[in-house]
């Protein structure tokens, strides 16, 4: 649903910009498409289709946080694939690709936190786990300060 | 709204500056200064009115980030809870849990979010 309409509100942002307005098609359809193998329990299949889209260039008319908006909720999306089909190396891969695109007090942020601690903690590393949970807990205290404060959406 | 709120407050505080000595003071000055107060009191006025009348919390979104806080608490408090004879752990599970209060604590009683 995030992920929808992420690429929803870019796409109408980008315009007419073709190169930009295709790869957000593009993005669009691959999410699609992977939920429905989700949900059909081809996870595998799900993952590949999500892991192209990431390795795919991303086209010089698309402004650099909107990028990352769109990759980092994507690999958000392949560290959960990875923790539902017990590969949590994956995950982790997953989680550490996404935030090495940059860090704002952002929900993609908080949300690859949280999947890179569940990753360590499966892989038994509770205590960096738990440095993870935390760091994912800070951003979204600040994200409800600002709901608070403006009602707004980031 | 926030704009409107700055521009409103810079008017009081124009508004609202305090008078020139009193040998300088004529009774146009004390008219104009009698004047400059009311139009004060109605700009305060209309201040108090914006500011309760401030956008509504969006509530799913408050929701929905209480919950996670909560959760990421239980989940350091899990391995707190499986390394017990750590205090760095037993640190962070008690910091987490304070956040998962403070949290809560915090939404506003217009939203009804579950587990409050």
């Amino acid at each position: 649903m995030r992920t929808a309409l992420v690429l929803v509100f870019l796409g109408a942002c980008l315009g007419c910009n073709s190169g930009a307005t295709r790869w957000i098609g593009e993005a669009r359809g691959a999410h699609a498409e992977a939920d429905a193998l989700e949900r059909s329990g081809d996870l595998g299949r799900a993952a590949d289709l999500l892991q192209e889209l990431v390795s795919r260039p991303v086209p010089t008319g698309v402004a650099p946080q909107d990028a990352r908006a769109v990759l980092q909720d994507t690999y958000a999306r392949l560290a959960n694939l990875g923790l539902k089909r017990g590969k949590p190396i994956d995950a982790l891969q997953s989680a550490d690709a996404g935030l090495q695109l940059g860090e704002a007090q952002d929900v993609f942020a908080s949300s690859l936190r949280a999947f890179r601690g569940r990753a360590l903690e499966a892989l038994g590393r509770d205590a960096e786990a738990a440095r993870e949970y935390e760091a994912a807990q800070a951003i979204a205290e600040a994200l409800l300060s600002e709901a608070l404060v403006d009602g707004g959406v980031r | 709204m926030k704009p409107a709120l700055t521009a409103l407050l810079l008017l009081v505080a124009c508004a609202s500056a305090g008078p020139r000595p009193a040998a300088e003071e004529s009774s146009s000055d004390r008219a104009n200064a009698r004047a400059e107060e009311q139009r004060a009191e109605e700009l305060e006025r209309t201040l108090s009115a914006l500011s309760a009348a401030e956008v509504p919390p969006d509530c799913p979104r408050v929701c929905g980030l209480v919950e996670q806080i909560c959760e990421l608490s239980q989940r350091i408090c899990a391995i707190s809870g499986r390394h017990r004879d750590d205090p760095d752990l037993a640190t962070r599970c008690a910091a987490g849990e304070q956040r998962c209060r403070r949290s809560r604590d915090r939404v506003p009683p217009t939203c009804s979010c579950q587990d409050r």
